[in-house]
This record gives C-alpha cells, structure tokens and sequence, in this order.
C-alpha cells in the first residue's frame, strides 16, 4: 500500500475503526516507514490535545439575553400579524379585488373580445365627452349673450329711472 | 436553557474563535431556534436537531462574512473563560501544543473545522456526528481524516520551526 493510501486510513486506525486485516496491513506500513509513523504519532498528539480543551462558561449577560428572547423578540410573522396587517386590511382587500379582476382578465379565453368591447367602452365614452364638451360650448356664447341682454335692460331701466326723477 | 446554550455557546466558540462573536451567535442562533421550534420533529434527538442548526447558522455565517484568519482569542483567555478549572497548570508542552492548535483550527476548512470539533473536542461518536451533519458515515470519517491529517502537519512545521531555532 501507498503511504497515501495509509494516509486515508490512519485516522480510523487510531479510533481503533478498522478491520483486522485492515489494521495489520497499517501496522506493517507504520513499522516500515518513519514519515507516515510521525505522522500517525502527531494525529495521536493532536487528538489528546484538542480533547484537553476546556469547555467555556456561559456568560451571565448571554443567559439573561437568552431567557428575554421570548418576551423582547417574537418571530417576524408574529410581530407583522401585530402590528402592520390590521391598518393593512383594507389596502390588501382592494389589492386582491384588482388583482382578481386582472388575472379574470388574463387567462379569460376570450381576452381579444374583451378588448374590443372595452375599446368601444373607451371610444363611446370620448365620444360622449366631446359631445358634451361641444353643448357646453353653445351654452357658454348662450349665457354671454344672456348676460349682455340682462346688462342692457338694466342700463336701460337705470336710464329711464334717472330721466323720470328729473322731470319730477 | 442552562444546558442547551452552553452546549450551542461551545460549539459557536470553539467554532469562530472569539468568545464576544460566539455570544452574538449565540443569540442569533437561539433567535432562530424561536423561529423555527415549530418545524421541530418530536421523533428526533432536539439535542442532535440544535447542534444541527447551529452548525448550519455558523457555517452560512461564515461563508457569507468570511471571518478573518487570525482573530481567535489566545489560547490563556480561553483557559481564563474555562467552567471548571481542575487542571490549571497542566504539562507546559501539552498545553502549548493544545494553544497552537487552537490557533491552526482556523486554517481549516469550515466543513473540516466542524467534523474535527465535534469528534475532538466534542467527543461526538461517527454515528451523532452523522446525525448532526447529516452526512454518511463515511464522508464524516473521510473528513475527520483530512482534518486530523491538517492538523498533524501543522504540528510538524511548528516543531520544525522550533527546532530551527
């Protein structure tokens, strides 16, 4: 065996995994080469030394902020359901009336008939507006001359009043 | 509580390295935990599931912030942080090779770091780590190996260099 292939087998080796002839074989190879027996000596030392370390104590202020986890911070969803979503309802309501209403419209069989009928909707109702818009118009000249009219018959009663207390 | 926030708190230390960082994981982790509590399993181990999402909390963590190399707290504060101190002193060789490889698990690789910590340090069996890592059995023992073997060779350079001294 290649100390490469004993290489992928020490660490097993020293957890004491291995088969038996798997183990024979490994303890042949270390007998003969110094490189992979340092090897395996160091991975031994490596191993009691990391199992030296010690486990570290968990601060006072970690814990308090710990046990304030459940009180001080609920779960996003929680603090949304809370808080944002009643003064939401409404907007949300309307939102999801278009957003039906769109999706009618998307995936309506007859999506061209549709747009042909909401254009006449859309040309009658210009067309209408215009015709409006133009009676508007001859009101409007109708209301001025109306007002010249009233403007004239009032002059003239002012100057037929003023003329009457003269010759009184 | 006690238990399970030493437990993740360890894991989160012997992990980055520095103990304030690890509080903060810690908490961020235990938020998270809040999270997902209903997605829990009763069937399973929640030791094994905990472990399970703080190792992932740690490692997306650390992919995503790449912690830099070299700020692991010395080896004496994390002796000075220790819960039980019944062997201060210790043989100084050993503790020094224990501080240096201390220091070297930051040259590892997240996933290798992790295997190595919970079957070292941890003293986790083939059988938990596959559980916790949700791995098979065999690419946990593979990359237990590497590690060890990254570890073993830092050891040499180190004695190499002193003896060059």
């Amino acid at each position: 065996m290649t100390c490469d292939a004993i290489r992928d087998l020490l660490s097993a080796f020293l957890d004491g995994e291995l088969p038996a002839a798997e183990r024979a074989r490994v303890d042949r190879h270390l007998a003969a080469c110094p490189d992979c027996r340092e090897l395996w000596t160091l991975m031994g030392e490596s191993r009691a030394a990391l199992a030296s370390i010690p486990e570290a104590a968990v601060s006072r202020e970690l814990l308090a902020g710990l046990y304030a986890i459940p009180g001080s911070k609920k779960p996003l969803f929680v603090r949304l359901s809370r808080t944002l979503l009643p003064r939401l309802q409404p907007a949300m309501a309307v939102l999801t009336a278009v957003l039906i209403a769109l999706s009618m419209y998307a995936f309506h069989p007859n999506r061209k008939l549709i747009d042909r009928s909401i254009n006449r909707q859309v040309h009658l109702a210009y067309s209408r507006v215009e015709r409006l818009y133009v009676r508007a118009e001859g009101w409007t000249g109708r209301l001025g001359e109306m007002t010249s009219t009233v403007l004239d018959s009032v002059k003239g009663a002012k100057g037929a009043g003023g003329k009457e207390a003269r010759d009184n | 509580m006690n238990g399970y926030s030493k437990r993740v708190f360890n894991l989160a230390y012997q992990f980055c390295g520095s103990y304030q960082e690890a509080e903060d994981l810690t908490q961020d982790i235990f938020l998270k935990l809040h999270g997902v509590l209903a997605k829990y399993d009763p069937c399973k181990n929640f030791a094994a599931w905990l472990t399970t999402l703080a190792k992932n909390h740690l490692i997306d963590v650390y992919r995503k912030s790449k912690w830099e190399k070299g700020h692991r707290d010395d080896f004496e504060d994390v002796l000075a942080k220790a819960e039980s101190r019944s062997n201060p002193e210790g043989d100084l060789l050993r503790r020094e090779r224990t501080s240096m490889l201390w220091t070297a698990l930051d040259g590892l690789a997240p996933d290798i770091r992790m295997a190595v910590i919970l079957r070292d340090i941890q003293g986790k069996t083939y059988e938990e780590m596959a559980e916790i890592l949700d791995l098979p059995l065999g690419t946990v023992k593979s990359r237990i190996n590497r590690g060890r073997l990254q570890l073993a060779m830092a050891l040499k350079d180190r004695k190499g260099e002193c003896h060059d001294l």
